[in-house]
């Protein structure tokens, strides 16, 4: 128990450290000092509060949200569907949302949030209603049928994107995933979502440490597994609509990330989902940091980042057997 | 009232492969060591999953200490049934006090930090096991007889006063076979009442003070052991001739011996 505490005390202050590191790296470059005055508005230099506030500080919150969001639904699924494999895309609820964004870029909408979001809750739905037998969630289904759904919608997109060629670049950005486009006010209704989101996910949080045990266990232990099940599911789903429907599919987050925090402190959800947001944040913001400023004056899909750090923690993880 | 279950014209039926369960009426006392035998298929592992509230789709009234079933809540039932499945795979794993603290469920919420009473049945119960020494130990790291005894004390820590045990014995070497045995007599003595799925019908007659026959979804009979292990019963419903029934020279309970063909 102490030991994950402190897991998470400094897992935390590293992602403090980083957030200003972030915060300082850049075309200008400014020191803690500069930054912390400019925050707290002590700053003289307008540039700084320009640079600081309105390009860098959003774009921050951006990734560190996302990030956390999304290895927090990785790890969810994980215990829901019993699957060391699973992640946030796993339910096929992000190539609906990408679908929707597909429509969205062909059609030249300005905005391509809504029908993002729109092509995941009709996703959601149908993953849903497909996924219940004899009126029950069936994990084994909603595996199969979210991995069906995913493949059957993500030929669309294919399809789509082959015809109307002229956007073929566009699409294939976007589903790599792009944490640049950001408006603020987008940052700020994700912040507020996310406190909300983060608060349900940890209200149950050790049912799915006794559901990730077997589901009829957890049901003579005193768990409702019929309303667990439904209630991450949904919660689950509504993260990754709104993570995909504001920056794309960004991979490897949702699946890593767990299973690192549970090489090192174990599966114990309450302290695991907490961890996951906290280091999925951090490793977001890291690739994100790397995709702005390695290849300069070009900067490359965040998504391109996360797979080519994720891929080989996670193979070395899996060399290094424990908990994976 | 004596009765610590009572099952009247219970009736279920899978959906998936079409064995049903018909018509059975049993009354539980509170107390007893039970065992329910029968050969495979005969619906054994069905029943344990209706008491322990897994399955709920049944028609017909079962009454846990005066109270229908239906109308418990979760936490309730597992405050009033245990059950020790026969298999526990965890893919994830756990450390022993987190599976044990996973037994206080019925007492606490969804988040799961516990009040310094459940603290304290679990160190109690690790201790009473012998398991306290091995409580920061992975689940996955402990041998098959290891494991049976953390999910036993999983379902001590649950208070209940029915644990239905669903194959205890399958898989264990002699060692821990024996010690099993005495844990079931301990429980038994403390008052709780063990209802046992088994297969070893040796073992059925005993430990049991009653055995329940089952075949093909129907009681055939509930008896004291004397009474249900007798030749006629075994040729008709385990379909075998080689052997005969000889009874313990200690406890002159029957045994079923094979002998070759």
């Amino acid at each position: 128990m102490k030991n994950k505490l402190i897991f998470l005390i400094i897992t935390f202050l590293i992602l403090i450290f980083i957030f200003f590191l972030s915060l300082s790296i850049g075309s200008v470059k400014l020191n803690f000092i500069q930054i912390i005055k400019t925050l707290f508005n002590k700053e003289k230099e307008q540039i700084y509060e320009l640079i600081v506030l309105n390009i860098r500080l959003p774009r921050i919150i951006f990734s560190i949200f996302i990030g956390g969001l999304l290895a927090m639904s990785g790890a969810i699924l994980q215990s829901i569907l019993k699957n060391p494999l699973a992640d946030p895309y796993i339910t096929g609820i992000s190539s609906g949302a990408a679908l929707g964004a597909t429509f969205g870029i062909i059609v030249g909408a300005n905005n391509i949030f809504l029908p993002a979001i729109a092509g995941a809750f009709l996703t959601i739905l149908f993953v849903y209603k497909a996924s219940l037998v004899y009126g029950k969630i069936n994990t084994g289904s909603l595996l199969l049928i979210g991995v069906m759904t995913g493949t059957f919608l993500s030929s669309i997109i294919m399809l789509l994107s082959t015809v109307f060629n002229r956007d073929l670049v566009k699409v294939v950005f976007w589903l790599m995933g792009d944490l640049s486009n950001i408006e603020p006010i987008y940052v700020n209704l994700l912040v507020f979502f996310s406190l909300i989101i983060i608060i349900f996910v940890i209200l149950f949080s050790n049912d799915l440490n006794i559901i990730a045990t077997g589901e009829e266990e957890a049901k003579t232990l005193g768990v409702n597994t019929e309303f667990l099940k439904t209630y991450y599911f949904i919660l689950s789903s509504l993260i990754v609509a709104i993570c995909v429907s504001l920056s794309g599919i960004i991979g490897f987050v949702g699946l890593i990330i767990p299973h690192i925090i549970r090489y090192f402190i174990g599966s114990d959800n309450r302290f695991l989902l907490p961890a996951s947001f906290i280091l999925g944040g951090i490793f977001l913001l890291l690739s994100d940091t790397l995709a702005r400023f390695l290849f300069l004056p070009i900067e490359i899909p965040v998504g391109i980042i996360t797979g080519i750090i994720g891929a080989p923690i996670f193979i070395i993880l899996i060399l290094n057997r424990k908990n994976v | 009232m004596n009765q610590f279950i009572i099952i009247n014209d219970l009736n279920f039926k899978y959906a998936e492969n079409g064995f049903k369960l018909e018509n059975i009426n049993l009354e539980l006392e509170k107390g007893k060591i039970i065992s329910l035998i029968g050969p495979n298929g005969a619906g054994k592992t069905t029943i344990a999953k209706i008491l322990s509230g897994i399955i709920d789709n049944y028609t017909g009234r079962i009454f846990i200490e005066g109270k229908d079933l239906k109308k418990l809540n979760f936490k309730e039932k597992a405050r009033k049934i245990a059950y020790v499945p026969q298999v526990f795979n965890t893919i994830f794993d756990f450390e022993i006090k987190e599976i044990l603290l996973m037994g206080r469920r019925n007492n606490s919420n969804g988040i799961g930090f516990m009040k310094k009473i459940d603290i304290d049945i679990v160190e109690e119960t690790m201790r009473d096991f012998g398991l306290y020494e091995k409580k920061n130990k992975k689940f996955s790291t402990l041998s098959g007889g290891e494991k049976r005894m953390v999910l036993i004390a999983r379902a001590i820590c649950q208070g209940a006063d029915f644990i239905i045990l669903d194959e205890p014995v399958a898989y264990l070497d002699l060692h821990h076979y024996v010690d099993l045995i005495n844990i079931l007599l301990k429980l038994n003595k403390s008052g709780k009442t063990i209802f046992l799925i088994l297969h070893d019908i040796n073992m059925a007659s005993e430990i049991s003070d009653e055995i329940i026959l089952l075949n093909r979804g129907k009681i055939i009979k509930k008896d004291i052991p004397e009474n249900i292990i007798n030749e006629d019963i075994i040729k008709n419903f385990y379909g075998i001739k080689n052997f005969i029934i000889k009874n313990n020279p200690v406890t002159f309970r029957p045994n079923v011996i094979i002998m070759p063909p």
